[in-house]
């Protein structure tokens, strides 16, 4: 009797919670599914608008052009090398920053409000920033290398595809920095400053005290900041975009894999090739959080059974 | 084994943020801390105890003064290098680490061969009692558990000093005494020299073969249990050491060698002391009450019976002053009896107005 009353009012809290969610789901899956549905919806399409409005079903012909495209494995080369380096560099350096600013010195609280100052940059005029600074003509990059003496000629920084790729690199890592730092900042003060000094006690130095007692103990928003920071860095537009002046050269030179999409869409038009493009790189986004949370996962595992 | 020695020890924290220098933490503490003793640092919560004893550990710079711990200099050492173990009041477990891993973690540290870190793992886990936790996390630990984590640590170390920083106050009180008797076994297994802060000072007693008291950074008695109780050198050890609390009131010279409570008829024999006034304290279990004759008005009269079962507290209003009596058990007083106070069995304890320092006589 208790039984089935317990069960009349759990199934009825739980009628009222899908009803209180309901509106936020209907809103979630107007504005993300129906614009993902569709993409799928045209990657089996052959959907080109400089061809005319007759719109083909083609099954997975997009999806085969895919792999077999040499510029998709261009700019998958660009892709990685770019994430790589702001995933992996920009996430290590936002733990160093982190441990520096954790520490007790005078203007800490300067230091870390400054540390803000290049997030409240909005991300196109960060781009326009670096672009001015990188300027062959006037750029004060030229200026001051020309003043020391490290160059005679002015270099033509943007005209060059590594170096192109280079600057990005830098103004994305300017740019993702302080969320990177914060994240790790908080996650470093939330280790009680006991096991610091019982480390100490126990003799660990501070290579040890780094590796076994602090990187540990901000697995969790490690991982966290591995995760999304791969998402942006994949999903890389803007800063490109602002840099290469919408073309993602010189000479291709940074046009990564969602750039490569944008032009493929809306410069060259193939709505249907495009979206193909899109979904797979949906799909590599999720594998690279797989792979982070593979990653994570299995090290806490290993370190499990090296305990038992 | 090992000796510890302060002399002159000070400690300043940095300016304040208002860019005055701050008072002086730790002030001038010179004492020996000998060999195989158990010594405990007691005194109010934020006098200095945690300061001083992190400046043995070696975790605080010394600001001016000098540490000896069998008589080498420990100024400049780092906290590993002094052999000492240090047990927290949080515990300080590392949350990401297995019990056992804890524990092990400090032999690790120090190139401990890997047969002999199990061998000490599992002796100290033993000791203890928490075997069958080694393989958890902390977080599953209960309060109690955690604490004998953090003691098997120390112990598994093995090393020639333990300090403790009030080891025993996040646990509830039945856990707490039994704890306090274990530490007591350990330590006379064990035989290192202990330096244990509390500001309970019921533990300092039962704990401890020195007392170092200290109030406001500064050192105010350092002696046996049996001296801090019944030779307080200071009106604050006085006051401090010692439940329920000491009488202690200002009296004033009435006729050659007796001094009386101003405006009550209760006097004490002090004997010449050459003062017109002196502060004067009277334990409350050495103080006895006579109901005062019929009709007489006594030295005071009952303001509230307090029974504890074994005894009872009596509190007597006397002229201006509360004054409390521990009689055995519940005590055949009432609320507005009028009743003279003996103190004939009592140790009478004085000291100076002023500098509190004590009076002998
Ligand atoms: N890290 C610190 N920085 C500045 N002041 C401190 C610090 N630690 C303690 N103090 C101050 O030093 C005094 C003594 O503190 P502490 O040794 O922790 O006292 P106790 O352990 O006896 O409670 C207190 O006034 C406290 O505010
Ligand atoms: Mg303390």
């Amino acid at each position: 009797m208790a039984g089935t009353l317990v069960e009349k009012s759990r199934k009825r809290d739980l009628r009222f919670g899908l009803m209180l969610t309901a509106p936020s789901v209907i809103i979630i899956l107007m504005l993300l599914g129906y614009p993902m549905g569709y993409a799928i919806f045209m990657s089996f399409h052959q959907w080109n608008d400089k061809l005319g409005a007759d719109h083909q079903f083609i099954g997975l012909n997009n999806y085969g052009q895919l792999i077999t495209d040499p510029a998709v494995w261009a700019a998958m080369e660009r892709t990685a090398y770019f994430s790589v380096i702001t995933v992996v560099g920009g996430v290590a350096l936002a733990v160093i920053i982190a441990i520096l600013l954790n520490r007790k010195f005078r203007g800490r609280t300067l230091a870390r409000v400054l540390l803000l100052v290049p997030w409240a940059v909005p991300p196109v005029v960060n781009g326009i920033m670096w672009k001015l600074i990188f300027d062959g003509s006037v750029g004060i990059v030229n200026t001051i290398l020309r003043s020391l003496g490290l160059i005679k000629e002015n270099i033509q920084w943007l005209a060059d595809p590594t170096a192109a790729m280079n600057i990005l690199i830098f103004a994305e890592t300017w740019k993702l920095l302080p969320f990177l730092c914060l994240l790790m900042l908080a996650a470093l003060q939330g280790i009680p400053e006991s096991i610091y000094r019982a480390a100490a006690i126990d003799g660990a130095d501070a290579w040890n005290t780094f590796w076994r007692i602090t990187l540990p103990n901000i697995r969790g928003p490690l991982m966290f900041a591995l995760i999304v920071q791969s998402m942006w860095s994949l999903k890389v537009f803007d800063t490109i975009y602002v840099l290469s002046g919408g073309s993602g050269g010189p000479v291709s030179g940074t046009t990564t894999i969602n750039f490569l999409d944008y032009i493929t869409t809306f410069s060259n038009l193939d709505r249907g090739y495009g979206s193909a493009m899109a979904v797979g790189i949906m799909l590599l986004v999720l594998i690279v959080s797989a792979f982070w949370i593979f990653v994570f996962g299995g090290f806490s595992r290993k370190r499990r059974e090296a305990n038992g | 084994m090992a000796q510890i020695e302060l002399i002159h020890v000070s400690k300043t924290y940095g300016p304040t943020k208002h860019g005055r220098n701050a008072e002086p933490a730790v002030c001038d503490l010179s004492y020996v801390i000998e060999d195989g003793h158990f010594v405990s640092l007691l005194g109010p919560s934020g006098c200095g105890k945690s300061t001083t004893l992190n400046m043995i550990a070696g975790l605080e710079d010394i600001s001016s003064g000098t540490i000896l711990i069998d008589s080498h200099r420990v100024d400049d050492l780092d906290p590993d290098k002094r052999d000492l173990a240090f047990v927290f009041q949080d515990y300080a477990l590392y949350p990401h680490m297995s019990v056992y891993e804890n524990i092990a973690f400090g032999l690790r540290m120090r190139k401990v061969p890997k047969s002999e870190i199990e061998t000490r793992v599992t002796d100290a886990a033993r000791r203890l009692e928490i075997e069958q936790t080694l393989q958890s996390k902390p977080k599953k630990l209960s309060g109690g558990q955690r604490q004998r984590v953090a003691l098997a640590r120390a112990i598994a170390r093995r090393p020639s000093v333990f300090l403790f920083d009030e080891p025993l106050s996040n646990l509830d009180a039945l856990l707490r005494d039994q704890t306090r008797s274990e530490l007591k076994l350990l330590h006379r297994e064990l035989g290192a020299t202990s330096v244990y802060v509390t500001h309970d000072q019921e533990e300092a007693m039962t704990l401890s073969d020195r007392i170092a008291v200290m109030s406001r950074g500064r050192l105010e008695q350092f002696g046996t249990p049996y001296e801090v109780y019944h030779e307080p050198a200071t009106e604050f050890v006085a006051s401090f050491v010692g439940k329920p609390r000491m009488n202690l009131f200002t009296v004033t010279k009435a006729e050659i060698g007796r001094y009386g409570l101003p405006g009550t008829t209760f006097t004490i024999d002090i004997g010449d002391i050459g003062m017109d006034q002196v502060r004067v304290g009277l334990r409350p279990e050495e103080c006895d009450l006579h109901p005062a004759d019929d009709g007489a008005p006594g030295h005071g009269v009952v303001k509230a019976v307090e029974p504890l079962g074994n005894v009872s507290d009596v509190l007597v209003t006397v002229g201006d002053q509360i004054f409390m009596s521990r009689v055995p058990g519940f005590g055949n007083y009432t609320v507005g009896d009028h009743v003279n106070i003996n103190v004939t069995r009592a140790r009478i304890h004085c000291f100076d107005q002023k500098s509190g320092t004590r009076v002998d006589h």
